[in-house]
């Protein structure tokens, strides 16, 4: 039988630290794609995660179960994410360049291009546009979950949606970044 | 199909595919994790901290009782420099009104925040908490946990957004 996330919790707080692999092991795929496509670049994705995992293993007394695991971890690796992207945001814009519209190896491999395409695209949005867009489209979570989570409010969130949504389609069908 | 070449009403959700695709298996990602969470200070429970949480009403009873203050009768921190304190540090007090609490710690910076926390000692009869710590100069964050389960900033000082956990943290600065 499956362990529940607050079982794990429990036992790494009554001192089975191991049990926390549990938890890495069942969570580290999913958030470190949340945190690749955050900032856009593996090795920093994966600095952000670990360093999550970490804070919220030191913080696990802080954690209510009342609050969904996953959500509790989210909002730790967000905020990572972000410091980490503050960092190193001058690299960002080294990546990202203009907005001129490159072309994309294996030509001969549709899949690959177009994942090629779309990491192009996603970072030339606004960070508070990207990660609005992965919370609500990658992640799934309501607007007032997000809201909980980010500390933005509910109505600048759906606008930060709805742009990054719109400038995805103009990069990835017209090459340029819109309005 | 090409991609690019959908509907732009469906560009969204073919993206929102591309991006929820799974990622190769990483078990040495796993291990990296757990090599450094063994290194790291142990988790610990709160004796009470899993047990049901208490009503609105009696929680709101609780939070108005709350008076946390400085200690003021101690006057000013006072720098220490005897044998066996920290050199430069300071003496600082922290004390919680609260006389239904049945154990109060501080959990903070200056105690890696560990959540059996530090301490604090009741007085009688007035339901002051409270305990002294010698503390370098710095900027500290830091709660009040009141019996092992309730966090609670210290309504008298400044409170800061944590920048990890998003909660607010009492912060002190000793100079």
């Amino acid at each position: 039988m499956t362990s529940t996330d607050a079982e794990i919790v429990a036992r790494v707080l009554a001192g089975q630290a191991e049990a926390y692999r549990v938890l890495v092991d069942r969570y580290h795929d999913r958030f470190a794609r949340l945190a690749i496509h955050l900032l856009g670049d593996r090795e920093d994705a994966e600095e952000a995660l670990q360093d999550s995992f970490v804070r919220a293993y030191r913080a696990l007394g802080r954690y209510e179960e009342r609050e969904r695991f996953p959500s509790w971890f989210c909002r730790i690796l967000v905020n990572r994410c972000r410091t980490v992207g503050a960092k190193r945001g001058r690299r960002w814009r080294h990546e990202a360049g203009d907005s001129a519209k490159p072309t994309f190896a294996a030509p001969d491999d549709d899949q690959l291009a177009w994942r090629e395409e779309i990491n192009w695209a996603m970072a030339r949005l606004a960070h508070d546009q990207r990660e609005a867009f992965l919370l609500k489209h990658l992640e799934d979570l309501s607007y007032e979950e997000m809201a909980e989570l980010t500390g933005a409010g509910i109505s600048a969130l759906k606008m930060r949606v709805k742009r990054a949504g719109d400038h995805l389609r103009e990069l990835l069908t017209n090459g340029s970044k819109g309005s | 199909m090409d991609p690019r070449e959908a509907d732009p009403k469906d560009l969204i959700e073919r993206v929102t595919a591309e991006l929820r695709r799974p990622l190769p298996p990483q078990p040495e990602r796993v291990e990296a994790v757990m090599r450094r969470v063994v290194s790291a200070r142990p988790a610990r429970r709160s004796p009470y901290y899993w047990s049901v949480f208490v009503t609105g009403a009696i929680a709101a009873g609780l939070l108005f009782a709350v008076f946390g203050t400085r200690d003021r009768t101690s006057g000013p921190p006072k720098r220490t420099g005897g044998v066996g304190a920290t050199a430069g540090a300071v003496t600082v007090r922290f004390t919680l009104e609260l006389p239904q609490a049945k154990r109060v710690a501080v959990v903070g910076d200056f105690n890696g925040w560990d959540s059996t926390g530090t301490a604090l000692v009741k007085s009688a009869p007035g339901g002051r908490w409270s305990v002294t710590l010698e503390l370098p100069p710095g900027n500290y964050h830091y709660l009040f946990l009141v019996d092992g389960r309730h966090w609670m900033a210290d309504p008298t000082m400044p409170h800061d957004r944590d920048p990890d956990y998003g909660s607010a943290n009492s912060i002190i600065t000793v100079l």
